[in-house]
C-alpha cells in the first residue's frame, strides 16, 4: 500500500469523527437556550437552516435572529442524537441522523418529548467542517 | 507526509473510539445494578466521580462506597450515551455526552425519565484510558 492512499483513507475517518463532533457542538448550543450568540459559529456563511415545522434561514444573520426565536419558543431542550449514517466526497459531506430528546414549550411551560430526523449537507473551509445545509424533518411529537 | 505524522494521526483516532469504548464500559458497569466489584476498574487510581446531585467519591474505595449507595438508591437503570466530543492531548483527554434514559428508583418503586450531561477528564496509563474526573449534571427528570 502506497502513502497517498493511507493518508486519504486516515482523512476520511478523520473526516467522519469530525462531522460527529460538529453535530455534538451544534446541540449544545442548541440546548444552551438555542443561543444566538454562538450559533452561527457551526454554519458557513451561506449556510442554510431548513425544516417545514420550525422555518428556514440563509446566511448568519437570518441564522441567528431564527434561534433568538427558538429561544423564546423553547425554554429547555436536549437534543440527543444518534443513527449518523455520514458520506464524505473531498470537501463535501452529507450525514443523516435521529434526534430524540425532551422539550419544554414556553408557553403554558408544556413539557413534550420530540423525535425528529436530520438530512444535512457539510463543507469542509479551510480544514473545518461547517454546516452548508441542515434539514430537520418532525417525525413525533407526544407530552410528557 | 512521513511516517510518524501518519501514525500519530491514526493513534488520535484509537484514542477517540478506546474512549468512546470506556464510556460503554463505564455505562454497562451502572445498568449492572452499579455494581460496586467492578466500577474502579475504569478509574484511574485517584479518580474522581463528583455531581452536585448525587456526591462525590475521590480514588477507587470511595468510588466503591458511592456505587454501594447508588446500588441502594437505583433499581435499574439504563445509560444510553450519545453526542461526543472527546478531545485528545497526548496522554490526557477531555469528553463532553450526553445521556438520557430509564431509571427506578427503589424508594416508592418510581420510575423516572433522566437526561443528563458529562463533562469528564481521562488518563492513558499504561496504554490503557481510564477516569480521571467524571462530572454529572443532571438536566431533566419525568415520570415514566
Amino acid at each position: 500500500m502506497e502513502m497517498s492512499e493511507l493518508e486519504k483513507r486516515i482523512t476520511r475517518l478523520e473526516d467522519i469523527e469530525a462531522i460527529k463532533q460538529l453535530k455534538a457542538r451544534y446541540c449544545h448550543i442548541c440546548d444552551d437556550t438555542h443561543n444566538p450568540a454562538t450559533i452561527a459559529s457551526v454554519f458557513a456563511e451561506d449556510g442554510i437552516w431548513e425544516s417545514d415545522d420550525f422555518g428556514k434561514a440563509q446566511g448568519h444573520k437570518d441564522i441567528r435572529a431564527l434561534f433568538s426565536s427558538f429561544r423564546e419558543l423553547f425554554t429547555f431542550s436536549q437534543h440527543n442524537i444518534s443513527n449518523p449514517v455520514i458520506q464524505v466526497n473531498d470537501t463535501r459531506a452529507t450525514g443523516i441522523w435521529y434526534i430524540m430528546g425532551p422539550w419544554t414549550i414556553a408557553e403554558n411551560n408544556k413539557e413534550i418529548w420530540m423525535a425528529a430526523r436530520y438530512d444535512d449537507d457539510y463543507v469542509k473551509i479551510n480544514g473545518e467542517w461547517k454546516y452548508q445545509h441542515l434539514r430537520v424533518d418532525l417525525r413525533m411529537n407526544v407530552a410528557r | 507526509m512521513d511516517m510518524a505524522e501518519l501514525q500519530q494521526r491514526i493513534t488520535r483516532l484509537e484514542d477517540i473510539e478506546a474512549i468512546k469504548q470506556l464510556k460503554a464500559r463505564y455505562s454497562h458497569i451502572c445498568d449492572d445494578l452499579h455494581n460496586p466489584d467492578t466500577i474502579a476498574s475504569v478509574f484511574a487510581e485517584d479518580g474522581i466521580w463528583e455531581s452536585a446531585d448525587f456526591g462525590k467519591a475521590v480514588g477507587h474505595q470511595e468510588i466503591r462506597e458511592l456505587f454501594k449507595g447508588f446500588r441502594d438508591m437505583f433499581t435499574f437503570s439504563q445509560h444510553n450515551m450519545m453526542n461526543p466530543i472527546i478531545e485528545v492531548n497526548g496522554d490526557r483527554a477531555t469528553g463532553v455526552w450526553y445521556i438520557m434514559g430509564p431509571w427506578t428508583l427503589t424508594a416508592g418503586d418510581k420510575e423516572t425519565w433522566m437526561a443528563l450531561r458529562y463533562d469528564d477528564d481521562y488518563v492513558k496509563t499504561n496504554g490503557e484510558w481510564k477516569y480521571q474526573h467524571l462530572r454529572v449534571v443532571l438536566r431533566m427528570t419525568a415520570d415514566r
